[in-house]
C-alpha cells in the first residue's frame, strides 16, 4: 500500500509505526491507522487489531500465530507480509497474485501446439480457442489476465525472450538466481509461471503448459530450472510495475460457456500475510482447476 | 635437586598441553559427520539414493509403500532415450511389437508376452521430453530396464540399484516401490512378491492421450 506522504494522518514506516519526527493527532473519534485498520493504545502502544490477530507495528510483528500458520510453515508465523511489506501488502496491494491465479484457471488443457491455419486460436477467447494451449501461448494468456499486455499476444518463445527483455518494463533474475512467485522462467523453447519456491535451495513450483499429451499443470515439486527442461535456461522475469492484484483473472483465460469451472483460491489479507500461493510447497496438484481433467481425456484409436 | 624439579615441572606441562591438544583431535575423529541434505531418514536408518537417480522428496515411506520422487533420466527413459519411434528395433526394447499405433505414429503400443507399453514420441520444441511413456506394465523377466532391473530379481539387489548401502533390516518393510518423476507425473510402481520383483507398472497422471488396447 502506498500511503501519500502528504495525508497528514497517516505517515507510518512500511512497517507502519510511526516516524518520530512526524506527529498526528487524531480528531475525536477517529480510531484508524496502517492498513486502516483501528489502533489500538491501550496495551502497548503501536498496536493494530487485524481481523484475525493483534499487529505490533513498532516491532513489526503479529502478537498472535497465523491461523494460516500450517500452509505458511516455511515463514515465521509471526511476521507481516512475510517481511517484506513492499512486495506483499494486502488484499488490494500491489503483486504478482494474479498471474498466479490466472495461470491456474488454465490448468487442466491439453497441450498443442496451434500454428499457420489456426494461428488465431493462440488469441482468442472462444471456446475452440481455450480448447488447446502452448506453453507460450500459456503464458500470454496470463500476461493479458494480469493487464501486463492489453492484449492475448502471439508471442512463441523466441518472441517472448525478446519481448521480456524490454529492461523499461521488465526486471530480470539470471538463472542462478532466486526466483520470485509470479515469475515468468523461460527457457529455450519453453516457458511457465512461478508458483511457489523453496527460498532455502532456490528450486521452484512451475505452472505450464508441459508440452504433446500433457495437460497444463502445476509441478507437484520443487526442482531446478534443468529438472523441468534440459535446455538454454534465461531466467526470471516479472514486469517492473506490478498491476493491481484483485483483478477479474478469467479475462483471457476462460470463457463463459467454456463449461469450465475455476478453482481460484483467495488471498489471505485478513491475516496480515498476503502471499498469494508463495512459498507453498503444499499447493500441488491439490489446486488442479479446470477440474476437467477427467473429460479432456483423448482416445486415440488404430 | 632443583633441576630435577624443573623438568619434572616442564614434562608435566609438556604432557598436559599436548593431552589438551591432542583430545579435540581424538573426539572430533570418531564423529561422523553426515550431510542430511543427500540422505532419506526410513525407520530411523539414513538411506542414501544413487546420485544419478536425483532425489528430490520423500513421499511416503509406511503401510509397505516405499514412494520418491527423483529427476534423474531413469524415471523418463527407464530403457534408455529413444527419440523417435524407429529407434524401438534397436534399443532395449527390441524384442516388443507395435501392436497399434495412433496420431501418425506418435503414439504406440507395443507388446512382448505379457509386458505392454504405451510410448508417446513428439519433435515438438516445446515439450519437456523427446518421449515418454504413458502406461503400461512388464511382466517378463527377459525385459531389461537400462539400469539392470529385472523382473525376478531379488529385493536386495533391486535397493543397490537405487541406493548406496540400503540397510538390510528395512528389505522386508516394502513391497511397493514407486518412483515418481518431478516433472510430467510418470510413476514406476515396482511390485515386490515374496522378496523378487513381481511387476513393474508404469502410468502418467498428466497424460491425456490413451491407446485403446
Amino acid at each position: 500500500m502506498t500511503i501519500p506522504p502528504s495525508n497528514p494522518r497517516l505517515n507510518p514506516s512500511t512497517f507502519g509505526s510511526s516516524i518520530i519526527t512526524r506527529s498526528f493527532s487524531a480528531g475525536s473519534g477517529f480510531r484508524f491507522g496502517f492498513n486502516g485498520k483501528e489502533k489500538e493504545n491501550n496495551i502497548v502502544f503501536n498496536e493494530y487489531t487485524f481481523e484475525f490477530r493483534i499487529y505490533n507495528s513498532g516491532l513489526a510483528i503479529f502478537l498472535g500465530i497465523d491461523p494460516l500458520a500450517q500452509k505458511y510453515h516455511m515463514i515465521s508465523n509471526y511476521c507481516f507480509a512475510s517481511n517484506s511489506p513492499i512486495r506483499f501488502i494486502d488484499g488490494l496491494g500491489m503483486g504478482p497474485g494474479d498471474r498466479v491465479k490466472a495461470a491456474r484457471t488454465l490448468l487442466g488443457i491439453p497441450y498443442l501446439q496451434q500454428t499457420e491455419g489456426k494461428a488465431h486460436e493462440r488469441t482468442g477467447v472462444t471456446p475452440e480457442a481455450l480448447k488447446y494451449v502452448d506453453c507460450s501461448e500459456f503464458v500470454c494468456r496470463v500476461l493479458k489476465a494480469d493487464d501486463v499486455t492489453t492484449k492475448v499476444e502471439s508471442m512463441a518463445t523466441p518472441e517472448l525472450k525478446t519481448y521480456l527483455s524490454n529492461k523499461e518494463k521488465f526486471e530480470h533474475t539470471a538463472p542462478e538466481g532466486m526466483p520470485q512467485v509470479g515469475d515468468i522462467a523461460l527457457w529455450d523453447g519453453h516457458v511457465g509461471i512461478v508458483s511457489a519456491l523453496d527460498i532455502k535451495t532456490g528450486k521452484f513450483k512451475l505452472i505450464h503448459a508441459a508440452g504433446k499429451g500433457k495437460l497444463a499443470n502445476e509441478n507437484k515439486f520443487t526442482i531446478t530450472a534443468k529438472q523441468y527442461r534440459n535446455s538454454t535456461f534465461y531466467g526470471f522475469y516479472r514486469p517492473k510495475v506490478e498491476t493491481k492484484d484483485g483483478k477479474d483473472t478469467n479475462r483471457g483465460t476462460t470463457v463463459n460457456n467454456a463449461g469450465k469451472t475455476s478453482n481460484i483460491e483467495t488471498n489471505n489479507g485478513s491475516t496480515g500475510k498476503n502471499i498469494p500461493a508463495s512459498n507453498d510447497t503444499n499447493t500441488g496438484s491439490s489446486n488442479s482447476s479446470g477440474g476437467s481433467s477427467g473429460n479432456q481425456s483423448q482416445t486415440t484409436q488404430n | 635437586m632443583k633441576i630435577i624439579n624443573d623438568n619434572l615441572l616442564f614434562c608435566s606441562c609438556v604432557i598436559f598441553i599436548s593431552a589438551c591438544l591432542g583430545s579435540p583431535e581424538k573426539r572430533q575423529s570418531k564423529v561422523n559427520l553426515v550431510d542430511s541434505c543427500k540422505y532419506i531418514k526410513i525407520d530411523h536408518f539414513c538411506v542414501e539414493p544413487k546420485l544419478n537417480l536425483e532425489f528430490n522428496t520423500l513421499i511416503k515411506s509406511y503401510d509397505d509403500t516405499l514412494s520418491l520422487a527423483v529427476c534423474g533420466d531413469y524415471v523418463y527413459y527407464p530403457f534408455g532415450q529413444l527419440t523417435k519411434s524407429s529407434e524401438i528395433a534397436t534399443s532395449r526394447l527390441k524384442n516388443f511389437k507395435v501392436i497399434n499405433s495412433g496420431r501418425n505414429g506418435e503414439l504406440l503400443g507395443i507388446k512382448h508376452n505379457s509386458s505392454m507399453l504405451q510410448l508417446c514420441f513428439t519433435n515438438n520444441s516445446e515439450s519437456v521430453t523427446s518421449s515418454y511413456i504413458i502406461g503400461g506394465e512388464i511382466n517378463d523377466s527377459d525385459v531389461e530396464f537400462i539400469n539392470g532391473i529385472k523382473i525376478g530379481m531379488e529385493i536386495s539387489d533391486f535397493y543397490s540399484k537405487l541406493f548406496v548401502d540400503f540397510p538390510p533390516q528395512l528389505y522386508h518393510n516394502f513391497n511397493v516401490i514407486v518412483l515418481e518423476s518431478c516433472v510430467n507425473g510418470i510413476r514406476h510402481i515396482y511390485n515386490f512378491h515374496e522378496n523378487k520383483l513381481f511387476s513393474v507398472k508404469f502410468e502418467c497422471k498428466d497424460c491425456n492421450l490413451r491407446i485403446e488396447r
